[in-house]
């Protein structure tokens, strides 16, 4: 099914604007993320979706060519996954997936066959006789999913699924719900304030802030290509190089970069694996802290520009807390973007 | 024909204290199963007791322990939804294995007898005294609904969305109550929505639907409607709820206790 919202706003009676005129649309299979922090209408989109809420006159939600603007939820064929999976502890895996199709009053067989099938498609079939107790988080998830796809609905929702979890668990569930949402092959919408959760789950992101959708891309597009100084910064951190601007020349506390086009009236911004540290290289600053991550040292470096700059450092050695060092931006890396009334 | 008796409002406290420093909730929670024990005979069979919310006075394991412990003489099968005074997490731990309890998330539950269903909702906000229900609850209520396509339905929950004109409740009534309002209006059935928290039995309407707050079965909210009336207890008798479908769904209002009676109007007939 394809998802598509037109004008679609919604005002409180107070006058707060929860979400401005928006236009979006999902298309058959696709997985979207809705990404933003708290207060930027992402789950005001997804409750009008859904139906929980009533949008302002004017706006127009389609599930194909039916329009659902004015359907209560119950009609609307949505399936809905929340933080807490709500399944029932003294029933099996079988009679929790089969739970809602059983209040449906569905033929024995017809629930008997779509259970089976479900189980199937989210490899649950071993654990279908076990009690959901026996299961470990990411069995559980699975089953949580499998109910709410039982039911075939037109659409799938789901509001911060994985916020709940403690962070080894949800680095787990999310690739899993990742490959699990493709398996489904449903079109799904997908609420997060995780960066990184978006990143790994949707095909497509639309960051919102505000009550708008600023920016909606793959995670590849945004993340190298931001137009706006929020994305750049809510999607990847990028840091903002503060300085005074003179053409294509950047003159920073710590020294001169070169930029790749005219920098006048825009935000120069920088990702900290574009930062090297370098035996001589333009720019000059101290090490305020190092942190060993395995993989890579991640180096605080002040005195560049007004704020500590973090350097993806790869080298089997780091320089010390304290320690002066060189430093050199690639001109290409650089990403200028409008300057933002307000923008930190 | 299914009937459900509905009490609220227990208010447990540990042993050895009085609520508020007045009240023997415990003595009024045995007297109230003893009640409902003793009037079977005359008003059953029974199917299930639901209790609507406030079982404990903190939510603290101790007193929902006692609270299992004076439910125990009860010869009914009984289940229950949060109030402002319970504690979800610790609630969940003492009910753990019941098969109502979800194993996490809010306290929802359907209870479906063919010709009555029951569907539990949980209304309480952790930390809070208002009431609220979440997305998740909503769409566990539409969804439930829509499932019951049009036979008769209680729906219960421990806060009651209107206002009832006593102050220092209804600052802590049911907050956002516009989409429950529509989606019960939406029922194509006889539905009924059954509250509690005031402790008092009133009768209301919410949108297309009657609204009916369950007297509590220990002491009750002073019947005081003025304006700054002070937040106060009255010692009055403890009732419950009996629901039936007698033509459409029926709900009687039964004192805890003994009276006097059983006497012949005439006897002599």
């Amino acid at each position: 099914m394809t998802l598509r919202l037109t004008h679609t706003a919604k005002t409180y009676p107070d006058g707060t604007k929860a979400l401005l005129p928006t236009e979006l649309s999902v298309d058959k299979g696709e997985i979207v993320s809705l990404l933003g922090p708290s207060g930027c209408g992402k789950t005001t989109l997804l409750r009008i979706i859904a139906g929980l809420e009533t949008p302002d006159s004017g706006s127009n939600i389609w599930f194909d060519d039916d329009n659902v603007t004015a359907l209560p939820v119950e009609r609307r064929q949505v399936g809905m996954v929340f933080q807490s999976y709500a399944l029932f502890p003294n029933m099996s895996v079988r009679a929790n997936i089969g739970y809602g199709l059983k209040m449906q009053k569905l033929p024995k067989s017809e629930i008997d066959a779509r259970v089976t099938e479900v189980l199937d498609m989210c490899q649950l079939q071993p654990f279908s006789g076990r009690e959901v107790t026996a299961l470990s988080g990411g069995q559980r998830q699975r089953v949580a999913l499998a109910r709410a796809i039982a039911p075939r609905p037109r659409l799938l929702l789901l509001d911060e699924p994985l916020s709940a979890l403690d962070a080894s668990l949800r680095e787990t569930l999310r690739d899993e719900l990742a490959i699990l949402l493709r398996e489904f092959d449903i079109t799904a919408l997908f609420v997060t304030h995780d960066q990184d959760e978006a990143m790994a789950i949707a095909d497509r992101v639309a960051v919102m802030s505000h009550g708008r959708v600023v920016q909606s891309g793959t995670p590849e597009d945004l993340y190298r290509n931001p137009t706006s100084s929020f994305v750049a910064g809510f999607v990847g951190n990028a840091m903002s190089l503060r300085g005074r601007k003179d053409g294509t020349t950047l003159h920073l506390k710590g020294g001169t970069l070169s930029l790749p086009a005219d920098g006048v009236g825009q935000t120069v911004f920088v990702r900290a694996e574009d930062i090297r540290i370098v035996e001589s290289g333009p720019l000059r600053g101290k090490v305020e802290t190092v942190t060993f991550l395995g993989t890579h040292y991640r180096i605080g470096i002040s005195g560049i520009t007004s704020d500590t700059l973090a350097s993806i450092h790869l080298g089997q050695d780091a320089p010390k807390v304290g320690d002066m060092i060189n430093v050199s931006i690639m001109a290409e890396t650089l990403m200028l973007l409008p300057e933002e009334a307000g923008a930190a | 024909m299914t009937r459900i008796i509905q009490i609220s409002d227990p208010h447990i406290v540990p042993h050895g204290q009085l609520a508020y420093g007045q009240v023997d909730t415990a003595k009024a929670l045995t007297d109230c199963v003893e009640t409902i024990n003793r009037s079977l005979s005359d008003i059953g069979p029974v199917d299930m007791v639901i209790v609507a919310g406030d079982l404990t006075d903190f939510g603290t394991e101790e007193e929902y322990q006692r609270f299992c412990t004076l439910m125990e003489p009860l010869d009914l099968p009984y289940r229950a939804v949060p109030g402002n005074h319970d504690d979800v997490a610790v609630m969940r731990k003492c009910f753990w294995g019941q098969s109502w309890m979800p194993l996490d998330g809010p306290i929802n539950w359907t209870l479906d007898f063919g010709d009555l269903a029951v569907i539990g909702l949980d209304s309480s906000v952790a930390g809070k005294a208002h009431g609220h229900l979440t997305d998740e609850t909503l769409c566990f209520l539409s969804e439930t609904l829509d499932a019951q396509e049009g036979s008769p339905t209680i729906v219960t929950m421990h806060h009651p969305p209107v206002l009832t004109g006593i102050e220092k409740m209804d600052i802590q009534n049911l907050r956002d109550s516009k989409q429950l309002k529509k989606i019960l209006s939406g029922y194509k059935g006889e539905l009924r929505l059954t509250c509690g928290h005031v402790h008092r039995n009133i009768v209301t309407s919410f949108g297309d639907v009657i609204c009916q707050i369950a007297p509590g079965v220990s002491h009750a909210v002073t019947m005081d409607l003025r304006a700054g009336a002070p937040n106060c207890l009255t010692k009055e008798p403890g009732g419950f709820l009996l629901h039936e479908i007698r033509g459409g769904i029926m709900s009687h209002h039964i004192l805890v206790g003994r009276y006097p009676g059983p006497f012949l109007f005439y006897p002599d007939k």
